[in-house]
């Protein structure tokens, strides 16, 4: 795969710590500050002391990262993340070939469209706002609060073939999909390399390719991750700000803590995945808990009243880059995030989304407001945007593949 | 139906020995069910099914007058469903399962793909090829009524779409969001719509409620409503009979003209929708506090 250069490659000789292995037993430690083995970072606890890696394929991970897992029925191959990353830029996806999963996960933004909610290919308004692709091969349950959509390939079909809203616009058309994926000459040598034992174009192998595409979209890298490894030092602020974010008097890191910056996460040689849902206090329209139709998060799928307005925390790496925030992208700074939280819920006070998020009933026991100094807050903005990775917003492996003229938009 | 790529490549193994036995087991079965010396063996049996609005033949392309409570224009845009769990009931009330012939684009399993729409005109999206039939086997004997269940069967609504087989490949009968499928696709549009009146409406029946328990990584595991309504006919003879499904009976206790605020189009299983009930009830399905009291939808013809 000639296209995907290492970033990591010299800076420390990482592949000698990694362990092929089959079900070899597993020392991780803990991620967090309340981390129990020695070594790395006092606050964020210590590094990965072992790294398992099942699969053969030659990740380009960050040290200290473990490997994304990867389901049994889609190997990871460099063939198949090569013809992920054309379909994934390619507007041929979309029924009036306006439109490829690019145009809404957009590189610079860490994989997000910079909107308030995703607008389809036919111009209907998504309910829900685009999210970052940062890290989602270790992302075991995707969108904002959809516990049945548990692989990447699964996921892709949503956006080729839903229609309420109408994203990519390819329902009943998947005919047609093929027939113009055919008559390209690049994927008539990428679809026989990356799937030579039945190199046929269909929902399976299309999804499958853009699914390994999306699991090395990697980011490792930050200022937080370097100082982690001891390659730099945050600044006075920055630390302030970590200290503050896994305090208990901010309770940041209950939701988004980890490794990613996410409760809900898995990689390889994991245990078992873990998948959180919460409810932030950012609606309470009846007094009872409402959110507004139809982001009703959790209880969309359950229909349990305890999971109205519970969503999946979305990791915190990036976060500069990917405003407007959260499901709805009703929140439109990291200053204004800091408001809602410091309140321990957002008011509205009036329209038809009145209420107070503070008072709702689902609401999370660690949403329990604090107050921060002007430099406090400061240092909590300071932290955050340590968490920007600029090596994977310009990563040329994960850019549109397309020559000039490009179908991305 | 489709081409052979999305069947061939990724299908699952599927029973073809079974097919081939049916077909040897009807052609011994040739004498007919009703010679007093046949033996008890299988017995070919076709359903039939007619597709209606308000008593007139269902076409694509074709406007139809008087739908609904008020008296709504319509053009169909869409008209299928899924059916699954056929059984021929004696008069003892015993039940027989029909065995479907598996037939590749239609069938699987025990579910059938019916499909009255032919890409014509207003259904541009929809597949050319028809459906109109359920076909199987089952032992000879003297049956005098049907039951079967509208919609796709738990055990095949949840597995991976992309590498599922016909008739579960329909990208227009995904219902990926649910992890599911719709079970029931009949979409209206309505030409003569006033301003701010609705522009069209939607049936689309399907499980809801969907959550994995225990293994989180797992598929749905459950549907708190299940959504897959229980038909029955007392008095069915599938040598004379066909059953009749009649869009414009499901519609009869709806407005066309109103979709409430900030729901679904029309009634497409979502819960809170007070477009559902009249629509449900008429499926033969209890919503949200609404009692049906059986469904009209289909009738034995
Ligand atoms: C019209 C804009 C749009 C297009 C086009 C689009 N997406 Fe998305 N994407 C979204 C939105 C909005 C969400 C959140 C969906 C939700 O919560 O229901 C999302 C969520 C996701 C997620 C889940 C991320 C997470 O953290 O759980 C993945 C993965 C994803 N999209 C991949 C893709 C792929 C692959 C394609 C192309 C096949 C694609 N998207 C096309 C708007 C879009
Ligand atoms: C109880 C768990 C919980 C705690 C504690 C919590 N968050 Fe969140 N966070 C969430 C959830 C859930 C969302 C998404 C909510 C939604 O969109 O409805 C979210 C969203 C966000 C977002 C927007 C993400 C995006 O991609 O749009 C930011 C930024 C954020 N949180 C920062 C913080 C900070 C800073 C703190 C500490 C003050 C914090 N969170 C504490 C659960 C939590």
């Amino acid at each position: 795969m000639a296209a995907f250069q290492s970033q990591w490659t010299g800076r420390r000789a990482r592949h000698a710590r990694m362990h092929r292995v089959g079900a070899t037993a597993l020392a991780l430690c803990a991620w967090g500050p309340t981390a129990s083995c020695g070594g790395g970072d006092e606050i964020l606890g210590p590094l990965y002391t072992e790294i398992v890696v099942t699969s053969d394929f030659a990740w380009d991970l960050p040290p200290d990262f473990p490997a994304p897992r990867v389901p049994e029925d889609n190997p990871m191959t460099p063939e198949k993340v090569e013809l992920g990353r054309r379909l994934f830029y390619d507007t041929r996806l979309s029924g009036n070939e306006t439109q490829s999963c690019a145009s809404c996960h957009i590189q610079e933004a860490a994989f997000t469209d910079r909107l308030p909610r995703g607008v389809g290919s036919t111009g209907d308004v998504h309910p829900r706002a685009s999210m970052s692709l940062t890290n989602m091969g270790y992302q075991p349950v995707l969108t904002w609060a959809n516990p049945n959509l548990t692989t990447l390939a699964e996921q892709a079909l949503i956006p080729m073939f839903g229609e309420d809203p109408v994203e990519l616009g390819m329902s009943g058309r998947e005919e047609e999909l093929f027939a113009r994926l055919e008559a390209e000459p690049i994927y008539r040598r990428l679809f026989p390399a990356a799937y030579p034992d039945d190199p046929v174009i269909n929902l399976s192998t299309i999804t499958r390719a853009i699914a390994s595409f999306q699991r090395i979209l990697i980011s490792g890298n930050s200022r937080i991750d370097q100082a982690r490894r001891g390659e730099i030092a945050l600044t006075e602020s920055e630390r302030l700000g970590q200290n503050l974010f896994f305090s208990e008097r901010m309770e940041c890191f209950h939701c988004h803590g980890g490794l990613m910056f996410t409760g809900t996460n898995d990689f390889d040689g994991k245990s078992s995945p873990e998948i959180e849902f919460h409810n932030n206090g950012l609606y309470n329209l009846d007094g009872n808990g409402l959110y507004p139709s139809p982001n009703f998060g959790l209880f969309e799928f359950t229909q349990r009243p305890e999971d109205m307005g519970r969503f999946k925390a979305p990791t915190l790496r990036n976060i500069e880059l990917t405003a407007p925030y959260m499901h709805d992208g009703s929140v439109a700074t990291l200053d204004e995030v800091l408001d809602h939280y410091s309140r321990g819920g957002r008011l509205i006070a009036e329209g038809p989304n009145a209420g107070d998020g503070r008072t709702n009933p689902n609401k999370s026991e660690f949403v329990i407001g604090f107050e921060l100094t002007a430099r406090e807050r400061q240092a909590v903005i300071d932290y955050l945007k340590a968490l920007t990775d600029h090596d994977f917003v310009a990563n040329p492996a994960f850019s549109d593949p397309w020559v000039e003229g490009s179908r991305r938009r | 139906m489709k081409s052979t790529r999305l069947s061939t490549s990724f299908s699952r193994i599927r029973p073809h020995s079974f097919v081939a036995l049916a077909l040897v087991l009807t052609a011994s079965a040739a004498c007919g069910e009703d010679d007093p010396i046949a033996p008890a063996g299988p017995i070919d049996v076709a359903i039939n099914f007619e597709a209606r609005v308000n008593g007139a033949s269902f076409a694509c392309g074709t406007r139809y007058s008087n739908v609904g409570t008020t008296s709504s224009t319509i053009e169909l845009t869409d008209f299928r469903f899924y059916a699954h769990d056929f059984r021929l009931v004696a008069a003892n009330g015993q039940e027989t399962p029909l065995e479907l012939a598996q037939d590749g684009p239609w069938q699987l399993d025990n579910l059938a793909l019916l499909d009255f729409e032919n890409a014509t005109g207003a259904c541009g999206n929809g597949t050319p090829a028809t459906n109109t039939s359920v076909r199987g086997t089952a032992p000879a004997g003297d049956y005098v009524g049907l039951r079967f269940r509208i919609g796709v069967p738990f055990e095949l609504n949840h597995q991976d779409a992309s590498t599922a087989s016909a008739p579960l490949d329909i990208t227009r009968l995904f219902w990926n969001w649910n992890g599911g499928y719709k079970f029931a696709r009949m979409d209206l549009r309505r030409p003569d719509a006033l301003e701010g009146e609705a522009q069209g409406w939607n049936v689309h029946l399907g499980s809801t409620g969907c959550t994995p328990t225990g293994d989180r990584t797992a598929p749905a595991t459950s549907c708190a409503n299940e959504y897959r309504p229980e038909i029955e006919f007392a008095a069915f003879d599938h040598a004379t009979n066909a059953i009749v499904a009649d869009y414009g009976r499901l519609l009869a206790g709806t407005d066309l003209r109103v979709n409430t605020p900030g729901t679904a189009s029309g009634c497409q299983s979502f819960p809170g929708d007070a477009d559902c009930p009249p629509v449900m009830n008429r499926f033969g399905l209890d919503y949200e506090g609404s009692v049906s009291s059986g469904q009209t939808f289909l009738s034995v013809n």
